[in-house]
């Protein structure tokens, strides 16, 4: 078995393992604490059904970024989408035999691998050119989006420039899920690939991409308006208006 | 005010709120920094530090090295006291709670709540503008930030009553109704105070003031002492259990209503034994009740949304219903409603007297609206943004009138004289 297989199975199992736990611990912790008051954006909706589709707009259309800025909006869904269709498209990879609609998704996905880069790029752009996004960005900020460029590049360099032995590949893959290691092919572009996945579902749950199961939990914006109808229960939130900061 | 900052005090306190739900949010926020243009503050000064999701970096910093100790690629760093000293100007000065940030982030981080509980670890610091605490403390002290005693309130009330030969009744033994009082109208607006008491009379409506629990204001929430924040509650509970009353008539002021409708339950620990009514609110139901005869009012006039009234609120239709009823001038500035542009003033930030100068820039945005309604006058429905307009307005020596809703309101009632102008 060469060195380079071990290596990169041991990696990519940590990195999963990571990831999974990591953001499972987020989002229990998220789901296990009730906001302290009810304070829904207005106007809210005052029933649930409503509540799904306010919270369903926010993450299929980014209804509130389209509100206040259409440019970062584009670039935005651009990314987002271009993602989305890739990881849709990497399915491919881990089951065998492939899914009817994944099928269907596999042309899409070259371009939405393009898209994700060329929203990755605007959305850089914007960070560095405009001077009141500029201030608030943190090196965590930039290293997450050429983190995520470095993925989809190399992605794009190897499909259309060294073009990797996929089925060697997928059989590694399927291997890994298996528990029955095959040997991954040597291409340098696919290593680097592979470390910046790693690396992105080891921050992930340390980092800002928590907006992704975040956004599900956002008190403003999944709450009913029924403050006055039935009384919100957080004892520990009373517990800290009275006594937690005496002074 | 000690000059030592305890730094530890503040960790704690930042802390003990991140444990909750705030965590949600400080691990949410991307840094797309959408909800610059949304805030007044941004918007008037152009500087990049009054962006919103700026203002929640030391508790979010604190959040990151305690809750992530190693810190991928070093960044999660403790907090230190320059962060605290840089900080204390822009999240007392800079942010109103307006919520108009937390209406365009895509995450819907509810800023204004951060800022409310960071708030709380500067003043455990030893930091927080002088100012703004006192009005804090008087509160408790004295029932009233600014200093309106049990018995300054009977002799205030006495001669508002007289002056403006209307009843006011205070301290009845029974009524439907608890009315309670800014201590802005009080000393400032005291027409609004006969305005109100003109309004519940003729609608024939069973109500009374009471020195129990008068004071609408919540200084201790503006200021960050969560301690003083129970106390103003718990006097207003007291005050309506002892009369029995249904209803609690918040009156023009935005933040009483917020901590009334949102908070006040979570404070006290038990569901409130009334409602919460914004004296807006209650208008609109006496209107439709058929109780308010009024004349009509040609003037154009345009309301300016109180942010705790509707966007927080969510009482955005009811000051329009009322002033739909008889303003036949009535326009709309352009934005409105939910998403109107704050006063400049709220959240505390009218109390802090270093802040004056950002809130005169921020009524450029109010005065550019109302021109532009083509109104000569603008309503709201919040004791404290017209303090604020009222001010800035003096400044800027606008022409533009700033009138108050029930001001307004009372002056067409069917049997009142007419005001002349
Ligand atoms: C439920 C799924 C998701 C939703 C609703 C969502 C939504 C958003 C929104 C509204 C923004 C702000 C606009 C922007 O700056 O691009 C954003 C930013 C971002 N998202 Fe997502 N996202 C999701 C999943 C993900 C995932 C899975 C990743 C990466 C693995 C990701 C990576 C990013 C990055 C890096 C940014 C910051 C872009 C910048 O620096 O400007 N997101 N997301
Ligand atoms: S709009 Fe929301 S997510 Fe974007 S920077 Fe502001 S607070 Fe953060
Ligand atoms: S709540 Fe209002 S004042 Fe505060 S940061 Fe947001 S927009 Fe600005």
């Amino acid at each position: 078995m060469p060195i380079m297989t071990v290596i990169y199975a041991l990696l990519l199992y940590g990195a999963a393992a990571v990831f999974g736990l990591g953001v499972s611990y987020r989002v229990l912790t998220y789901a296990r604490t009730p906001a302290p008051l009810k304070i829904p954006t207005m106007p809210a909706p005052v029933t649930r059904t409503g509540v799904v589709f306010r919270v369903a707009r926010e993450v299929a259309l980014f209804e509130s970024l389209f509100k206040s800025s259409k440019w970062t909006w584009i670039f935005a869904v651009m990314f987002h989408l271009g993602l989305l269709l890739e990881v849709v498209r990497h399915l491919r990879y881990f089951i065998q035999p492939i899914w009817f609609w994944t099928v269907l998704v596999q042309p899409f996905g070259v371009y939405g691998g393009v898209v994700m880069v060329v929203g990755l790029l605007g959305l850089l752009g914007r960070r560095v050119l405009i001077a009141r996004v500029r201030y608030i960005s943190q090196p965590s900020d930039y290293l997450m989006l050429l983190l995520l460029l470095g993925i989809g590049l190399s992605g794009l360099a190897i499909k259309f420039l060294d073009h990797t032995d996929i089925v060697s590949f997928k059989a590694f893959v399927l291997g890994l899920l298996y528990f029955d290691w095959q040997p991954l092919p040597d291409s340098p572009l696919l290593l680097a690939h592979l470390s910046m996945v790693a690396a992105l579902l080891i921050a992930f749950p340390f980092s800002k991409l928590l907006h992704a199961p975040g956004v599900f939990f956002s008190p403003t914006r999944n709450q009913v308006d029924d403050a006055r109808e039935r009384r919100h229960l957080a004892p520990w939130a009373a517990q800290l208006e009275g006594a937690g900061d005496e002074v | 005010m000690s000059t030592s900052i305890d730094l530890k005090a503040a960790t704690r306190t930042f802390l003990a709120q991140t444990e909750g739900h705030l965590a949600t949010y400080l691990e949410g926020c991307v840094h797309c920094g959408a909800c610059a243009d949304a805030c007044h503050f941004y918007t008037a000064s152009g500087d990049p530090r009054h962006t919103p999701a700026y203002k929640l970096f030391p508790i979010a910093k604190a959040h990151r090295n305690h809750k992530f100790p190693f810190g991928w690629f070093g960044f999660a760093r403790p907090i230190g006291e320059r962060d605290l000293r840089e900080w204390e100007e822009l999240l007392f000065d800079t942010c109103t709670m307006c919520g108009r940030c937390t209406m365009i982030c895509p995450m819907g981080i509810d800023i204004a709540a951060i800022v409310a509980g960071a708030r709380r670890a500067f003043v455990a610091a030893g930091l927080g503008p002088a100012d703004l605490l006192a009005a804090a403390d008087s509160s408790r002290d004295h029932g009233s930030p600014l200093g309106v005693t049990a018995d300054k309130l009977r002799d205030r009330i006495a001669w508002i009553a007289d002056d403006n030969d209307v009843t006011i009744p205070l301290d009845q033994a029974k009524a439907d109704v608890l009315l309670t009082l800014s201590s802005v109208e009080t000393m400032k607006y005291p027409q609004s105070v006969a305005a109100m008491a003109k309004l519940l009379n003729h609608a024939g409506v069973s109500w009374t003031l009471s020195t129990k629990g008068y004071e609408a204001t919540n200084f201790g929430y503006l200021a960050g002492k969560g301690a003083i924040a129970k106390t103003m509650v718990e006097r207003v509970v007291a005050a309506a259990e002892s009369v029995g009353a249904k209803t609690v008539v918040i009156p023009e002021c935005g933040h009483a209503y917020g901590v009334m409708r949102w908070s006040a339950a979570a404070m006290l620990g038990r569901p409130l034994p009334f409602q919460v009514l914004h004296i807006s609110e209650f208008l609109a139901h006496l209107m439709r009740e058929g109780k308010l005869q009024l004349t009509p009012f040609d003037e154009p006039i345009t309301y300016h949304d109180p942010c705790q009234v509707s966007r927080r609120g969510g009482a955005t239709a009811d000051a329009r219903e009322v002033l739909g009823g008889f303003a036949r001038g009535f326009r709309e500035m352009t934005p409105t409603g939910d998403e109107n542009w704050c006063c400049g003033g709220g959240g505390g930030v009218q109390a802090i007297g270093r802040a004056a100068n950002l809130r005169y820039q921020v009524f450029k945005l109010k005065m550019d609206q109302v021109e532009k309604s083509g109104a000569k006058t603008m309503v709201s429905a919040c004791s404290n943004c017209r303090l604020t307009m009222d001010e800035s307005k003096a400044h800027w020596q606008w022409p533009g009138g700033i009138d108050s809703l029930v001001e307004i309101v009372a002056d067409h009632l069917v049997e009142a004289p007419r005001k002349t102008q």
